[in-house]
Order: structure tokens, then C-alpha cells, then sequence
């Protein structure tokens, strides 16, 4: 191998392979999945996201939650993300087609939060939670989402129910507001037909099998 | 190193290596000087980063020091702060030597170097500021990405017309892994930003790609370089030609193969077709037979040599650079094994293993080619021995610190998440692993103290290669390489 040219035709046809592989094979083949069109519903699924929460997720990634939070439930035998109560079934990837900018993360330093708009009902919650985390929560507080403004007339619906003074009320942000919007947004219950696929009930020999092609 | 086999970089008639060093001196110094600027910039992101995992207020105030920004700040700084730049600096060295032919006086490498840097600080501003692009390794907005790329091109011409004159045909196993690294980066990188930033990606395809490109950035581009410095340099500073030298080929096409598919095992148990993941985790299996073989020719060979070279940093650098190789690729089978995966997914120890290819492996290298050549360029020894020492253990105490505890926070928080009754809520998880980051932030401590030192003998090495004459002809340099490495 002493000759140049083998050598980048060899160095082409690698990384050729393995773009074409790893990409392209994705991209033509699952990165086609379309929206599922429910009859019964007269609606497709997953649903196209509103404004607010096309603009939350920016917030979501421009301050980098996915650092600490993965958005991805793993199969029951693959982990206990679905006996911690992060979701109904595991993830799939007809999920995220309508999703811009993809989250997935890779550190459980918080919990899962793919279905967090499912565990949290009211967003007066996730307000409270990026205002003023529980002590022995990770989470920093996300005071610059919020802003302390004074209150004029009657005080903002929305506005938190913290030590501030009575001439003072805490209220989110639009920032804040989308990003709420987004995390409540978080909930994946329709069940695809590739999700009512239940895996067979790990019996020892078939557990075992799964695991060594890998999956 | 005047051995006259094949399987050595140096052929019998002796080109004129000072010549060669001095043509390559003013873009190689600035890139070491980059480098070891961004390495202090780096480690001071990393203790940041880490210390906001004891502490969550430290610096939380402000959206631009939250600890999602400061993470990837730290990541980018490394990689293509040091990481690049380092690499830059032994590909060019590295190249011109192998071709046996000084560099043509062509400015355009370090223009190249400087708009490089600028891209980063551009994309680092842009991260900071709220512009990330939320793709793991690929953060900087697009156009920092432009003027990286573009000034990519512009250093890897400056490689390229110096490989096209060259003098020595037969090629070594170091010009295969630098010049095929410098060819497939821009790739890489052209293909990650058109599918991932500029967004023909939907869903998870997104999350495969980037997974892709995140590792072939190591697989393909700093791992390469850092092997070739290796092959380059342990057979010249221990004085043997490379151990089974066939082997070599076998290694170099293997570990590019498999290592480009290695990225997908971190997608196990993700919304991510099945097979993606079985071909990530064989990738990684199969990379043993590029460890085993790599780590004959320069495993066998440092030992062999061990005493026919002497001590001096460079030689210490490369043999733990060796170990941790060896260390990564034999980890990551291990990792993979369900019993353990399912305990280490999503938790510390990726992170872990990130550190031991880029750091403890791919820097380790180029510390050790670093305090090989700089002597070289410059024409005088390390102004301190004391630095270098100080840079050497501080190196080591603090990779240890990081990866260990990496591992120990990663093992705990992942046993304690898969561990519902023991640790029902969140908060307990995070107690579990909290110990152990204080550790981490220690281990970052440990890191600035060492880089600083660093940074500081590269300034002063500069500046006297600027401001004062040298002290010895080359002739006497090359006589005694390894007293070159430190001012003894």
C-alpha cells in the first residue's frame, strides 16, 4: 500500500460504505415514515405542533436541556424507564417525524421527560419547578425565564405564587411560556400499530436471544 | 532510529531535517500555541461544567453560564479547540517529514489557522448567546461551521502541496492514517451540516446521523492522527522499528472501517431501527482486532525499546497513550454486554468513555508529539523542566480523576435508576452518584493546574524562538533527541 491513489480510493470507498450505511439506508428506508392517518379520529398522529411549542422546543435546545434530560423510554427490558412512570410504551420513531430539531439526549442526570406533559397536568407546576427546583433536585433554577414585574391593577393570572411582596409579582417570560407550552406538549399515549406490538414476556431462553442480536 | 529496514520513517540517506522543521516552524508553533490555549480554555468549561453538578446554582443566573451551554462550550473547546488544533500541528510536521521535503513558502496555512480559531470563537459566542443547533458535536451555528470549513480547506491544501512534492514514494503507516484523516474530515463535516444543520433529516434519522458523525470525529480524523504521531514517533524516540510491521496495515484498515459504524452503539434501547444498533455494538466488537493489532506494533515496541530510549515526557505520554487505547477499545466490548449496558445506558460512563478516546488516548498522543517536535522547530530545549513535569502528573491525576469518577458516578446513578424501590424518586438517583462529582470537579482542578503549566512552557518556548538566539546548531539537536525534549 504504498501508492497514493489506492490508497484514497480505499479511504473513499470506506467512508462511501459508511455513510451509505448508516445514513442513507436510515434515510430511505424508516426516514420516510409518514404520519399515521387515524379513520376513526379523522386525524393523523403524531399531530403537527402548534406555534408555541415549535418555539418552546427552541428554548429546549438552545439551553441545552438535553445535557441532563434524554426524551426517549426505552423498552421495558432495556431499562426501568417505563416502571419509573416516564411513559405508557416505549418510544418509537414515528414519534419524532413532526419534530424540527431532534432531543433525544443521552444522561439520565434528570428524569425522562418524553412524556412529562402526561405525568404534570398543571403548568403552573412547571413554572413553580424552573422558578425554584426542590432542594434536593440537580436542577438549577431558571430565574431568567421569569421577571419581576410590578403589579399595576389586578395581579397576572399566570403569575407565580412565590415570597414575592404585594407591590411585586413573579411571571413567566415568553420564553418561559413556550417553553411550558412544549413541555406540557410532551406526550406520546397514541398507540401506533408498530407500538401495539407487545414483546413477548421475557422468558429466560427468548430474553436471552434479544440480547445478543443486540437489541 | 538509523535502522535501515522498511518498517521504520526513516530511510538511510538522511534528508535535511532542520530544513524540513524550519519550513513548517511559523504555522506549526502558532497551531501548538492554539492548541494549548484552548486546552486551558477547556478544562476551565469542564471545571465549570462539573461544579454546577455539585453546586446547581453555581452561575445558573444567567442563561449564557447555564449548564446546558457550558457543556457544549467545554465539548467544542476541546475537540476542535485543542483536539484540531493539535492535530493540525503534527499533520503538518508530520507530513513534511515523511515526504522527506520542506513546505513551499505558503502563507495561506496559517491565514487558515487563524480564520479556523475565529470560526470556533464565533460558534462558541453563538452557543453561548442561545444559538446552538442542538446537535451533539455539530452545536456551532452554521456560520461558524462556514468559516471552519473553509478554512479547513485552506490548511488541508497547504498538506496537500506538500504531499504532491514529495521525495519518498514509499509511504508509511503514519502518512496513511494523517493524509486519509485530513481527507475525511471535511467529508464528515460537510455531510453532518447538510443533513443535521441545514435539516433533510426528520425524526430519530437526525439522532443516527449525529451519533455518526460524533464518533467518526474521533474514528476518523483525531484518532488517526494521533495513531500516526504514534507509528511516526515511538519507533524514532525509542530507537526500534515498529514490532510485525505487516500488522500494521491490517490495524489501519480495520480500526477505520469498524470504527466508522462505532458511534451507533450509543443508540441501543433509542427509537432507532434494530439493526442500527447490532451493527454499532459488532462494530465495536470487531474493533478488537484493530486494538490487537495496533497494540502489537506499538505496545511490543515501546516495551521492547523501553530502555534503549530513555526517559522524557514524550515517551511517557505515548505509553499511556498506548494503554488507553488499548483501554477504550477492550471497555467498550465490555460495556456493551447487556448485563452491563442496561446499568451504564444513559448515564456517567459515556461521558467516561468519550474522555478516555478523546483525552487520555488522542491528546495523550499529541502531548507526546508536542514535546517531541516543538524542541525541534524552535531549536532549544523546553524552557522548564519543572513545567513539564507539572504538566505531565497534573495530566495524569486528572485524567484518572475524571474518567474514575465518571465511571464510579455512572455505575451508581445507573443502578439506583434501574432500582425503583430502593430509589423511588429523582432525588435519590441524584444523591447516589453526588459524591462522586465532587470528585470530577477535583479532577478538573487537577486539569487546569496542568494545562496551565503547559500553556505557559509553550509561550515561553516561543518567545525565546522569537527573541533570543539559539543556543545549539541543529547538527547538535538531532544528535541527542531525547535531551532535546526537556532543559535537563
Amino acid at each position: 500500500m504504498n501508492r497514493g491513489p489506492y490508497l484514497f480510493l480505499g479511504a473513499f470507498v470506506i467512508l462511501a460504505f459508511s455513510w451509505t450505511a448508516a445514513i442513507l439506508a436510515n434515510q430511505l428506508g424508516y426516514g420516510a415514515v409518514t404520519p399515521y392517518y387515524d379513520d376513526l379520529a379523522g386525524q393523523s398522529f403524531p399531530a403537527k405542533q402548534p406555534g408555541i411549542v415549535a418555539r418552546g422546543a427552541q428554548v429546549y435546545t438552545d439551553l441545552g436541556c438535553a445535557t441532563c434530560h434524554t426524551q426517549q423510554v426505552r423498552r421495558a427490558d432495556l431499562g426501568s424507564d417505563l416502571a419509573r412512570g416516564w411513559g405508557e410504551r416505549a418510544s418509537v420513531g414515528r414519534d419524532y417525524i413532526q419534530e424540527h430539531t431532534v432531543q433525544l439526549g443521552a444522561n439520565h442526570i434528570g428524569p425522562d421527560l418524553r412524556n412529562v406533559g402526561a405525568r404534570i397536568e398543571d403548568v403552573n407546576s412547571f413554572y413553580q419547578i424552573l422558578y425554584s427546583p426542590s432542594e434536593d433536585s440537580s436542577m438549577p433554577a431558571y430565574r431568567f425565564l421569569f421577571e419581576e414585574t410590578e403589579i399595576t391593577g389586578e395581579v397576572s393570572a399566570d403569575a407565580l405564587s412565590v415570597n414575592s411582596t404585594t407591590s411585586h409579582q413573579v411571571v413567566p417570560t415568553e420564553r418561559a411560556r413556550s417553553l411550558v407550552a412544549y413541555l406540557a406538549h410532551r406526550n406520546d399515549t397514541y398507540a401506533y400499530p408498530e407500538t401495539n406490538f407487545i414483546p413477548p414476556e421475557p422468558e429466560a431462553e427468548e430474553a436471552a436471544d434479544a440480547e445478543e442480536e443486540g437489541h | 532510529m538509523d535502522s535501515t529496514s522498511s518498517n521504520t520513517p526513516t530511510s538511510t540517506s538522511q534528508p535535511d531535517w532542520a530544513r524540513i522543521d524550519a519550513s513548517v516552524k511559523v504555522p506549526v508553533l502558532f497551531f501548538i500555541y492554539a492548541a494549548a490555549a484552548w486546552l486551558v480554555t477547556a478544562s476551565v468549561l469542564g471545571f465549570i461544567a462539573a461544579a454546577q453538578l455539585v453546586q446547581p446554582a453555581f452561575l445558573a443566573d444567567c442563561a449564557w453560564t447555564t449548564h446546558g451551554r457550558i457543556v457544549p462550550l467545554a465539548r467544542n473547546a476541546l475537540i476542535y479547540g485543542w483536539g484540531f488544533n493539535a492535530a493540525f500541528a503534527v499533520m503538518i510536521w508530520m507530513v513534511a517529514r515523511l515526504c522527506r521535503t520542506p513546505a513551499p513558502k505558503w502563507g495561506a496555512t496559517l491565514v487558515g489557522g487563524l480564520f479556523w480559531n475565529a470560526g470556533i470563537k464565533l460558534g462558541m459566542a453563538g452557543i453561548i448567546i442561545g444559538q446552538s443547533t442542538g446537535h451533539f458535536m455539530l452545536e456551532m451555528p452554521a456560520y461558524a461551521a462556514a468559516i471552519m470549513f473553509v478554512s479547513y480547506g485552506i490548511i488541508g491544501a497547504g498538506v496537500t502541496v506538500i504531499f504532491s512534492r514529495r521525495r519518498e514514494g514509499n509511504m508509511f503507516a503514519s502518512q496513511w492514517y494523517a493524509l486519509t484523516a485530513m481527507f475525511w474530515f471535511p467529508w464528515l463535516f460537510s455531510i453532518a451540516q447538510y443533513t443535521l444543520v441545514f435539516g433533510s433529516l426528520r425524526g430519530t434519522s437526525q439522532a443516527i446521523a449525529a451519533a455518526w458523525y460524533g464518533h467518526n470525529v474521533y474514528a476518523l480524523f483525531l484518532g488517526p492522527i494521533a495513531l500516526g504521531a504514534l507509528y511516526y514517533l515511538i519507533p524514532k524516540r525509542v530507537g526500534r522499528p515498529i514490532t510485525q510491521y505487516p500488522l500494521a496495515q491490517i490495524g489501519f484498515w480495520s480500526f477505520v472501517f469498524f470504527g466508522s459504524f462505532g458511534g451507533l452503539a450509543t443508540l441501543v434501547g433509542s427509537p432507532v431501527p434494530a439493526w442500527v444498533q447490532t451493527v454499532g455494538i459488532s462494530a465495536n466488537f470487531m474493533l478488537l482486532i484493530p486494538v490487537f493489532a495496533i497494540a502489537i506494533n506499538l505496545g511490543v515496541t515501546l516495551l521492547s525499546g523501553s530502555k534503549a530510549g530513555g526517559s522524557g515526557p514524550a515517551l511517557k505520554f505515548f505509553k499511556l497513550s498506548v494503554l488507553s487505547f488499548v483501554a477504550v477499545g477492550g471497555l467498550s466490548v465490555v460495556l456493551s454486554m447487556p448485563s452491563l449496558s442496561h446499568t451504564i445506558q444513559f448515564t456517567f460512563v459515556g461521558e467516561a468513555l468519550d474522555q478516555l478516546h478523546w483525552y487520555a488516548f488522542a491528546s495523550f498522543a499529541f502531548f507526546g508529539a508536542i514535546y517531541f517536535m516543538l524542541p525541534r522547530l524552535i531549536v532549544r530545549p523546553w524552557p522548564s523542566g519543572a513545567l513539564v513535569t507539572a504538566h505531565f502528573w497534573a495530566s495524569v491525576a486528572g485524567a484518572i480523576m475524571i474518567i474514575g469518577s465518571l465511571v464510579l458516578a455512572g455505575f451508581a446513578q445507573g443502578a439506583a435508576i434501574n432500582d425503583i424501590e430502593g430509589y423511588p424518586a429523582f432525588a435519590d438517583v441524584v444523591a447516589a452518584s453526588s459524591g462522586y462529582l465532587v470528585a470530577l470537579a477535583l479532577g478538573y482542578l487537577t486539569l487546569i493546574v496542568g494545562h496551565l503549566a503547559f500553556f505557559v512552557n509553550v509561550v515561553m518556548a516561543i518567545y525565546q524562538a522569537c527573541f533570543s538566539k539559539p543556543s545549539d546548531s541543529a547538527e547538535t539537536v538531532f544528535s541527542a533527541p531525547a535531551a532535546m525534549e526537556v532543559n535537563s
